[in-house]
């Protein structure tokens, strides 16, 4: 019989016996700071004020985003879909792929601001309002951003505990819009007059808001009262001591047309997208880039339109003769360019090779490349004030200058059918600091006539820049349909040639080609749709899936 | 501060981080044999991390198991002459988790410094906060209970069954958080998740004369299910538009439309795009995916799209042969997988696009005019096609089932008597072969085990070698 064996009763214990246990778990981190000690002193409030400027006009792609938004448009072109702009300018924007303007980071910091910051005594009651009133215009920007460009959107001003207490139904445009103007006239009379430094939102920058939100949204006198206000303020005007160009360099920060410009500084705050700006044979991705579009718009220097009878307009050299904004907006194939390498070379877009070599400029040499042969004058001249990497520059991109003011007035002049003289005054000013000539009052004496004008001017004004959708989608034209809806629909071209460098003449170098069904397809870009629905952008269907209260905007829905 | 990083001369910056982390735990065991008939033992955990708040950081996590040999029975005595150990076993078990988290204070709210705004051409510092958190968060639990059977049968044949079931619940994932919160996902005890599976080894040795052979199988056969996602059915994941994790299905799904052949002819595309519509910014052209309307609804939009597969293999196998006769031996091991799958992209394939791209030759096979029975979908750029894996599909999920010879070893031992009289005791001549074959089911020469996307990975080296193992 097999004995019973009783084995192992083992019992081990282990662990780090304190005597103290509830003090040995209290840590806390030293690198970073909790509410309860938080919100005490003014450098408090001023670090969450500088929280709230973090990317404020556009948290998704940044201040980028003003060198991309106009790929939305008839003027722009995107050909990688980088951040989904080129759906929304080819209208196959979706709820599966659009671009993300629908974002409330930065409305949470300014709640969170405005709510705890409160009870904080400041030495000087003045500076306090006033930083109160910088945020309150940060959030107002973002409210009218996401309010125009989706109908109405949750309004939130505080600050939602769990994930419930955020999945709040839409509210009316309408009453985001009231909210926009109430909270932009509380903060106005608050706010310094002139920047307390460079970066900071003043009266101008609040004033400017107001008077594109209202510009935006049709309410005509609000805009002008705002664009009068900033005039009154005596503190800009349009730029002449430099070329215009220079407007957009480095050199021409600090000139007294911009009202704000986004901040960016090298190595600590950098602009990493100036690469974007490029063609592919000095580095760059060529991500935006301007289209055959924006070219027949300018006039020739004399001021007739390529169309008119009698213009000298030569399809096989578009360049010759136009209106000189057109060589500062646009680098066109033809002129003279001195690369990433230092070395001058003329700008060839249209060869796939030269000299037997290929040509990386090529159209379609890479994805790289411009697939419209141009790149955008604004910000990119000249190459070598950025450095080689292209990827940690001082690029302050303007958010809004004194153009649009005056852009805006003459708009609502003509609008409300009155005060002309004005309007060719400033269309005047405008294309005279450009190099071009003053209006012609015989051509343009009607109202309508002036409307179509003053609405080019300010396409070719603020090229580039970001504003051109917008104007697309405010814009009715004689049978009260969207602009976009004639412009925006159909085939994007784009031109094909040749450049003969040896040609003296720089606009004359470019010879392009007579359309035809033969080169029909090298010409073709892209199919571009606008319904009347895409007036709207599609919320994420991230967003709706997480937010079942929202609704998706008309013509989205699955 | 307690910790600085050195800073580069470039940025004139410089960072470091400072944090810590307590946890106590104290556990415990009971072992208890019976006559080697009769095995038990239970074990408890207590686990303690300062993660957690106060209220919520003790986690307690018992188990058991229990095993029974059958083969010692007296009932079983007369069975021993074929059946050498029959052992039934099973357990019961919990324990916890908090390691996923990067976090040291997932439940106290903090502001963090960093989003900066420059004035003047000063950086000035922002401070806000990144993240909510909630202070009730605590232990991921994971209960597992299995059974299993060890046979030893005929003196040649051994056994090994196991089945086992594990629910893991309270994962800490992010909360969805719709966008209108302004914060970062916070982290809450919300997933849950359930592998069930079955595994064997049967190990076979016999030996005749100067014969011997011995094979050892294995197979284990897995499920992976989500069961709760925080409150929404469906994830999308944040970084790849192909892959979703859905309630009911496997973690990390391929996700997308549902392709159904490609349209042979134009008027095949242009009876479709009639009936169904076309969602995409291109229009369907002979060559073309065809795309599933999944939710029968009439058209085709962004809804029909559905899961299929995922990169996790339902069956995995090894086999494991060995011979020997004399002083000759050989042994092959093999390996593979079954039910798994990958999403390849334009690079796998290679894209029509300027001058650099390198198509593959599976697009010999592309459709065509003269080829309209073909298996890819026509030539075209990238951007200027709705087939291209960009849109996200079935058509670009591949089966990628495999089976690997993954080592063969063949070697002989010299006789002994040779040996004599150099002071040698041992001396073996190999050839030894590692990756030698694979077998699958690709269009292309992929490694089966490759990743998702790009399937870019340094690929399994096949090496051939030939060694001398000498024992002096």
């Amino acid at each position: 019989m097999k004995p019973v064996k009783f084995t192992t009763l083992s019992l081990i214990a282990c662990g780090f016996i304190f005597s103290s246990c509830d003090d040995f778990f209290d840590t806390a981190p030293y690198d970073q700071l909790s509410p309860s000690t938080f919100w005490k002193t003014e450098e408090d409030a001023r670090s969450a004020v500088t929280a709230c400027y973090d990317k404020w006009s556009n948290p998704a792609t940044g201040s980028t985003d003003i060198l991309f938004a106009d790929c939305m448009s008839d003027i722009g072109f995107n050909y990688s879909n980088a951040s989904n702009y080129k759906v929304v300018g080819n209208g196959s924007m979706t709820q599966a792929a659009t671009v993300k303007y629908y974002d409330y980071s930065t409305i949470r910091r300014c709640n969170t601001f405005l709510t705890n910051a409160e009870p904080i005594e400041f030495a000087d009651d003045a500076e306090k309002k006033d930083l109160f009133a910088q945020v309150r215009t940060i959030r107002a920007w973002r409210y009218f951003q996401m309010g125009f460009w989706y109908g109405g959107v949750p309004l939130i001003t505080g600050e939602p505990e769990l994930s419930d207490d955020a999945k709040l139904p839409r509210d009316t445009e309408e009453k985001i819009k009231q909210f926009v103007y109430s909270e932009l006239d509380a903060a106005i009379p608050d706010l310094n007059k002139k920047p307390a430094e460079r970066g900071r939102i003043a009266r101008g920058t609040a004033l400017a808001v107001k008077m594109r939100a209202a510009l935006y949204w049709g309410d005509l006198d609000l805009a002008l009262q705002a664009a009068r206000a900033i005039q009154e303020l005596g503190l800009y005007e349009l730029e002449k001591t430099m070329d215009y160009q220079a407007l957009f360099s480095i050199k021409g920060q600090n000139s007294k047309e911009i009202i704000y410009a986004m901040q960016h500084v090298s190595n600590t705050y950098a602009f990493e997208n100036m690469i974007r700006m490029y063609n592919n044979q000095d580095g760059g991705w060529a991500s935006m880039v301007p289209t055959q579009n924006l070219v027949d718009m300018y006039e020739m220097s004399s001021g007739l339109l390529p169309g008119d009878d009698g213009s000298g307009y030569d399809a096989a050299h578009p360049f010759a003769n136009r209106d000189p904004r057109l060589a500062q907006t646009i680098l066109y194939p033809g002129m003279e360019w001195v690369g990433s390498d230092g070395k001058k070379r003329i700008i060839n877009t249209l060869d796939k090779t030269i000299d037997g070599n290929s040509n990386a400029d090529y159209m379609d040499a890479a994805d790289n490349s411009s697939r419209t042969g141009m790149i955008w004058a604004k910000y990119t001249v000249p190459l070598s004030q950025y450095s080689a990497s292209l990827g940690n520059e001082n690029t302050c991109p303007i958010l809004f200058r004194y153009a649009e003011v005056l852009l805006t007035i003459a708009e609502i002049n003509v609008e409300k059918n009155e005060n002309f003289a004005e309007v060719y005054e400033i269309l005047d000013d405008l294309r005279t600091r450009g190099g071009h000539i003053a209006v012609n009052r015989a051509k343009y004496d009607t109202q309508e006539k002036l409307r179509e004008l003053v609405r080019r001017e300010r396409c070719l004004e603020l090229a580039g820049e970001g504003l051109r959708r917008a104007d697309l989608l405010r814009w009715k034209d004689t049978n009260g349909k969207m602009l976009a809806e004639t412009l925006l629909n159909g085939t994007l071209y784009r031109m094909t040639g040749t450049v003969q460098a040896g040609e003296p003449d720089r606009d004359l170098r470019a010879v392009i080609n007579a359309p035809s069904d033969g080169n029909a397809t090298l010409r073709k870009i892209e199919d571009r749709v606008f319904r009347p629905y895409n007036r709207y952008l599609p919320f994420p269907q991230a967003e709706l899936d997480k937010n079942p209260n929202l609704k998706q905007n008309e013509g989205y829905e699955k | 501060m307690t910790d600085l990083d050195a800073g580069t001369k470039s940025t004139q910056t410089n960072e470091g981080y400072s944090r810590e982390l307590a946890m106590m735990s104290y556990f415990g065991r009971i072992n208890y044999d019976y006559a080697g008939k009769y095995l038990f033992e239970a074990n408890f955990r207590a686990d303690a991390s300062s993660r957690f708040s106060p209220d919520n950081r003790w986690g307690y996590f018992p188990s058991v198991s229990a095993g029974w040999r059958l083969s010692e029975e007296r009932f079983m005595e007369n069975s021993r002459t074929w059946l050498q150990s029959l052992k039934l076993r099973g357990s019961w078990g919990q324990l916890g988790n908090q390691d996923a988290l990067d976090d040291y204070y997932p439940w106290l709210v903090t502001y963090a410094v960093g989003t900066n705004y420059p004035f003047d051409g000063n950086v000035n510092t922002g401070i806000t906060q990144k993240a909510q958190k909630l202070s009730s968060i605590s232990w991921e639990k994971s209960t597992n209970w299995g059974i299993g059977l060890d046979i030893s049968l005929l003196s040649c044949l051994d056994l090994t069954l196991d089945y086992y079931n594990r629910k893991t619940t309270g994962i800490i994932m992010d909360v969805p958080v719709p966008g209108s919160f302004g914060l970062d996902p916070y982290k809450d005890n919300v997933g849950a998740m359930r592998n069930t599976g079955f595994e064997a080894t049967a190990t076979f040795h016999k030996q005749w004369n100067d014969w011997k052979f011995s094979a050892t199988g294995n197979v284990a056969v897995n499920k992976n299910e989500i069961l709760n996602l925080g409150g929404v059915n469906e994830m999308a994941d944040k970084d790849y538009g192909y892959l979703i994790n859905r309630v009911g299905s496997p973690f990390k799904s391929f996700y997308g439309y549902v392709a159904d052949g490609l349209f042979r002819s134009q008027e095949e595309a242009d009876a479709y795009t009639a009936r169904y519509g076309n969602p995409f910014g291109n229009k369907f052209k002979a060559g073309d995916i065809r795309y599933k309307d999944v939710n029968n609804d009439g058209k085709l939009t962004s809804a029909d799209r559905d899961v299929a597969g995922s990169e996790q293999p339902d069956v995995t196998f090894g086999l494991n042969l060995s011979a020997s006769w004399k002083n000759f031996d050989l042994s092959v091991f093999m390996q593979g997988a079954c039910g798994v799958s990958r999403y390849f992209n334009n690079e796998v394939f290679g894209e029509f696009t300027g001058d650099s791209s390198h198509p593959s030759t599976v697009w010999f096979d592309a459709w065509s005019d003269e080829n309209p029975d073909g298996s890819f979908p026509r030539i075209a750029e990238t951007d200027q096609t709705n087939s291209s894996p960009y849109t996200y599909s079935t058509f670009w999920v591949f089966k990628t089932n495999y089976l690997r010879i993954k080592n063969i070893r063949f070697g002989y031992n010299l006789p002994a008597k040779w040996l004599k009289g150099c002071g040698i005791s041992r001396l073996r001549v190999y050839y030894s072969g590692e990756n030698l074959f694979k077998f699958d089911n690709l269009p292309v020469n992929i490694d089966p085990e490759a990743p998702s996307g790009r399937g870019s990975h340094y690929p399994q080296v096949c090496t051939n070698s030939i060694g001398i193992n000498v024992t002096f």
